[in-house]
């Protein structure tokens, strides 16, 4: 336990005085920061507009910014943690600092897990910050705290998922970028896969997506087949990363 | 304290090492010795548990590297021919963080850091970022990696690569006041650091341990007879037959036995070894038959092989090292000595 907090408080040391924490940051605000301006002074002016009077009691402005925004969102995590991940074994293995790490009286599960903890607060950060754009317009008006707290869940699990994805893809290589696509391949797949759905075949695909699962998150929906799932894939793919790690040894 | 115990590995069909075995006892430094890609590197990534064997077994401080990994890398400080360090970090950020992963008690972290810092010479770069240091100073504070936890083992691969000989004299001081307190393997292939800090040698060629032993044994096991370089200002008629004639005394090579084709009154004839029976030291009579024989001794020397000379032999001929045969010219320590 306490070589998984010594490595994740080192790797966040490092994370920060090097520019891949701030350009990320950075693409993600930019970014975000458009979509919501648009959604706010479009779409819902829009709505308003059409409603000629008194809103109806469904009338939800929660509902026409904030579930499209988080839906973009993920489509921008896409791209983000590739970015995020890629370096967090590639980089000690280009250096050689995992002879450190792995001759040290840590486990390969404090390293990978070490790791993980430490990507996962930068994101928690990203998303901490993004608090801005629902409390800006509860300023203004009212939100509906429940699905907003659904989409943050969403956002939090789905990009739990992710980074464990673009770690075990960053365990593979030591050239970043071909981490890098490795795990943007891996998440677009794992987005699209839904796609491919027979509507009356078997669900076996679309319950694999994540597209799928976070989509009813994002209604407001919180079910925990959809936590389950998340939280599974994450674990399933810090397990494989601690087998990459570990397998090391004998190769 | 480290005991090697038939390690070998194996990189797909191609053997790295096969069979190696050997003891480190407590508070010696061993050195260890081989050409490039003998398995150097890869014997010290078993005993740190970076790499696992494909068969054998390596203890450390008394614990298996395979079975207690945990325990054993406690107690080891290990410097990897790649430096491990983050350009990002200064020195003293560096060995902090290290200090922690070794698991270094809290309150302790910082006298550990700041000694580690001193003994290596890096402290007055501590406050500097590790990717705008020299070459020297990252071996150094590499090193100051290794003993920041006080291990009571210490390996070290190659630790003076890239150091210029200055540096070098400090950090083998460094390495030589761990004798006693630690066991120490280091590895290089600058033959005079060998001698010159270790208590044993380790030979390791292609994948074997071809050698182990003290330097000077090493030397004496390899030399068939012991070796004398007589230099006379005359050449006197019969001195020859005399020394051949004194006790133990095997042979005497002339200078133009040496080198077939030089007349004997040019220089290198006055000049001539004497070889006789192990052990037995002939210099004695040898300085009273040349004073005998009127040939005007100027120079009495005993000819030691070189830890060169000792390595080539080990890591080029392993099959037949001690017999030399007149026939097959001179043996290689005559020829670089008196030459």
């Amino acid at each position: 336990m306490t070589g998984t907090l010594v490595i994740a408080r080192k790797e966040l040391r490092l994370l920060f005085s090097s520019p891949i924490a701030y350009v990320a940051l950075a693409m993600f605000f930019v970014v975000m920061g458009y979509l919501f301006f648009g959604l706010v002074f479009v779409s819902y002016t829009n709505s308003v507009l059409q409603l000629q009077g008194t809103p109806p009691a469904d009338f939800d402005p929660t509902r026409i910014i904030f579930t499209p925004l988080f839906e973009d969102a993920s489509f921008v995590l896409i791209l983000l943690v590739p970015i995020l991940t890629m370096r967090l074994i590639s980089e000690e293995d280009r250096t050689h600092t995992m002879e450190l790490l792995t001759t040290s009286p840590v486990t390969s599960t404090a390293i990978i897990m070490g790791k993980y903890v430490a990507a996962f607060l930068l994101f928690c950060v990203l998303l901490a910050i993004s608090a801005y754009m629902p409390l800006s317009i509860a300023v203004v008006g009212r939100l509906d705290w429940g699905l907003l707290a659904s989409l943050y869940a969403g956002l939090l699990l789905l990009g739990a998922a992710f980074l464990a994805i673009g770690l075990f893809a960053s365990t593979l290589n030591e050239n970043q970028i071909v981490a890098a696509a490795v795990t943007l391949a891996l998440l677009l797949l794992f987005w699209v896969l839904g796609f491919a759905q027979q509507p009356n075949g078997p669900t076996v695909l679309s319950s694999l997506s994540f597209a799928d699962h976070f989509l009813s998150l994002t209604g407001g929906l919180v079910d925990t087949q959809d936590v389950l799932f998340f939280l599974s894939t994450a674990g399933f793919f810090v397990f494989l990363s601690v087998l990459a790690l570990e397998s090391r040894k004998w190769r | 304290m480290i005991e090697a115990d038939s390690l070998s590995r194996a990189y797909g069909e191609r053997w790295a090492i096969r069979d190696v075995t050997f003891q480190a006892r407590e508070g010696e430094i061993l050195g260890f010795l081989g050409p490039n890609g003998a398995g150097k590197t890869t014997t010290m990534r078993i005993l740190t548990g970076f790499l696992a064997p494909t068969s054998g077994r390596a203890v450390v401080a008394g614990f298996d590297v395979s079975e207690k990994p945990l325990d054993a890398k406690r107690h080891i400080g290990y410097l990897p021919e790649v430096l491990p360090l983050y350009d990002d970090f200064t020195p003293s950020e560096y060995l902090t963080f290290v200090a922690r992963l070794k698991q270094v008690d809290g309150r302790k972290i910082r006298d550990a850091v700041d000694h580690a810092l001193t003994v290596c010479g890096a402290a007055d770069v501590a406050g500097r970022l590790i990717r705008n240091l020299s070459r020297g100073y990252r071996q150094r504070v590499g090193l100051a990696q290794a003993l920041v936890h006080d291990p009571a083992v210490l390996i070290l691969d190659e630790p003076t690569s890239a150091m210029d000989p200055r540096q070098i004299v400090e950090i083998r001081n460094v390495i030589r006041g761990l004798r006693g307190s630690h066991t120490v393997i280091l590895s290089t292939h600058i033959l005079p650091e060998a001698t010159a800090v270790c208590d044993r040698v380790i030979v390791i060629n292609d994948g074997a341990v071809v050698a182990v032993d003290t330097y000077e044994q090493l030397a004496a096991r390899l030399r068939g007879s012991e070796k004398t370089l007589v230099r006379v200002a005359r050449q006197g008629g019969d001195l020859a037959f005399r020394l051949e004639r004194i006790p133990d005394v095997l042979r005497v090579i002339t200078g133009s036995a040496q080198r077939p084709g030089v007349t004997p009154d040019s220089g290198s004839s006055r000049e001539m070894i004497v070889e006789a029976a192990l052990g037995k030291d002939v210099r004695e009579e040898v300085a009273r038959a040349v004073v005998e024989a009127g040939a005007g001794l100027l120079e009495l020397r005993p000819l030691a092989m070189s830890l060169e000379d000792v390595f080539l032999r080990l890591v080029t001929q392993e099959d037949a090292p001690a017999e030399e045969t007149a026939g097959d010219g001179p043996p290689a320590e005559g020829q670089g000595r008196a030459g």
